[in-house]
């Protein structure tokens, strides 16, 4: 495998996948950007479907290989620049904590803000369920006390992904307004690279939005 | 028990909670550990002796060295990456690592949600916001990826297979899951494993100790 050939990138601006872009900036990995209109319904058509048939963004393609899953595909990335330091590597003893919150984003974070945007009961620890709202900001925010990135003194993938996802949560007032939350995600959006990021998918959203209208006119 | 007497690798564990996975896997590993137990019925997995451990109250957990990992698919990818003598983990630079990832997230980031929400009897959150499309999608996606087999890596068993085979043995059990042929041949393989057989056999006589049974 050549851990450094291009990556395809299926890739929507103002979607899940504005973190995936965020960390291939922060890796300086090379990519093929493949992008779609969401409002267009373009992650909806049989060509997309048999990349990610959940329907979403973000999906990669690299030696052939899909991957789908915001958390595998960060988790993918950072593992192959391992010279950009991004993931602690195998033996680390920050390994362990860092897939776990990989981990936890989806399997915590995006159920509790489901729920609370759906006004709705978690599901029961009976049934398996993944703790509840408050719990989960109330972790969270634990974590990030100690400051300044999630792992502590050390930057990764995982604040990649958790300054993005706390970014959009303090949008949509999906996670609660706490200093802690504010100040960590104005800390990552702010590096160069994440701006750099943003700033691209601000002119690709202008770009589809133009096509968009283009194509209603005609 | 102090500190000092514990054992390099220690499972917090409850038998009948998503723990037996992470057990599994420990028996696929063949390595030593040390169970400790959490009786629910004394709210043990919320004391804060064990909050400390896992603030969410829920098990597994495990600590190996000195390193807390909690959320099971994170101790899956760990724990098979640790052990990776027992080869159940493509390495990072194998070309089977991304479909390795893709399968387990899958399980923490879509499945789980969905067969939340099925028990629940309610409507996954809309499209643009829910993390899994919807129910049917979701189970025809993990049936489409386990048709080829055996494995969901093909010819090669991994850490993923322990997850979905114990996963979908006891969603089917609980008839959340319809055991169609593709799944019901999957289960019964995986848990045809020895490994797998050790596995269910301690947690029952666990459960039967415990007084969960009968």
């Amino acid at each position: 495998m050549n851990a450094h050939s291009p990556v395809v990138f299926f890739h929507a601006p103002h979607s899940r996948s504005s973190v995936a872009r965020a960390l291939l900036e922060e890796l300086g990995a090379p990519y093929d950007l493949v992008a779609l209109n969401l409002k267009a319904g373009e992650q909806r058509t049989s060509d997309y479907l048999a990349i990610n048939p959940m329907g979403k963004v973000p999906a990669i393609r690299h030696e052939d290989v899909l991957i789908t899953e915001q958390s595998a595909i960060l988790m993918y990335l950072a593992d192959l620049y391992p010279e950009k330091n991004l993931a602690p590597s195998m033996g680390d003893p920050l390994r362990g904590a860092y897939l776990r919150w990989m981990v936890f984003y989806g399997s915590c974070f995006e159920p509790a803000m489901m729920d609370f945007s759906q006004k709705r009961e978690p599901v029961p620890p009976m049934q398996c369920g993944y703790g509840d709202y408050d719990s989960v900001m109330q972790v969270l925010a634990a974590q990030l006390r100690h400051g300044p990135w999630l792992l502590g003194g050390r930057f990764s993938a995982a604040d990649v992904l958790w300054g993005g996802a706390l970014n959009y949560g303090l949008m949509f007032k999906l996670v609660p307004d706490w200093p802690v939350f504010r100040d960590y995600a104005q800390r990552v959006q702010t590096r160069p690279a994440i701006r750099r990021a943003f700033e691209m998918d601000e002119a690709l959203a202008a770009a589809q939005a133009r096509e968009l209208d283009e194509a209603l006119a005609a | 028990m102090n500190a000092s007497s514990e054992s390099d690798l220690v499972l917090f564990h409850n038998p009948h909670s998503r723990a037996a996975m992470t057990r599994a896997l420990l028996e696929e590993l063949g390595v030593d550990y040390e169970l400790r137990v959490l009786d629910f019925r004394k709210q043990e997995q919320l004391a804060p002796d064990y909050m400390a451990i896992n603030p969410m109250g829920k098990v597994p957990a495990i600590r190996h060295k000195g390193t807390l990992v909690t959320e099971t698919v994170a101790i899956f990818i760990y724990l098979a990456d640790m052990f990776r003598q027992a080869n159940l983990a493509p390495g990072l630079d194998d070309p089977q690592r991304g479909t390795y990832l893709r399968w387990l997230v899958f399980y923490a980031a879509c499945f789980e949600p969905a067969v939340g929400d099925r028990a629940m009897k309610r409507e996954p959150a809309p499209r643009a916001q829910s993390p899994y499309a919807d129910f049917d999608t979701t189970i025809n996606a993990v049936t489409s990826a386990l048709q080829p087999g055996p494995w969901l890596l093909g010819e090669r068993f991994s850490a993923a297979d322990v997850l979905w085979g114990n996963a979908l043995r006891w969603l089917t059990g609980f008839g959340m899951v319809e055991a169609t042929p593709v799944i019901a041949d999957y289960v019964a393989r995986v848990m045809a494993r020895p490994a797998e057989q050790r596995a269910i056999k301690a947690d029952e006589s666990l459960a039967a100790e415990m007084g969960l049974t009968g």
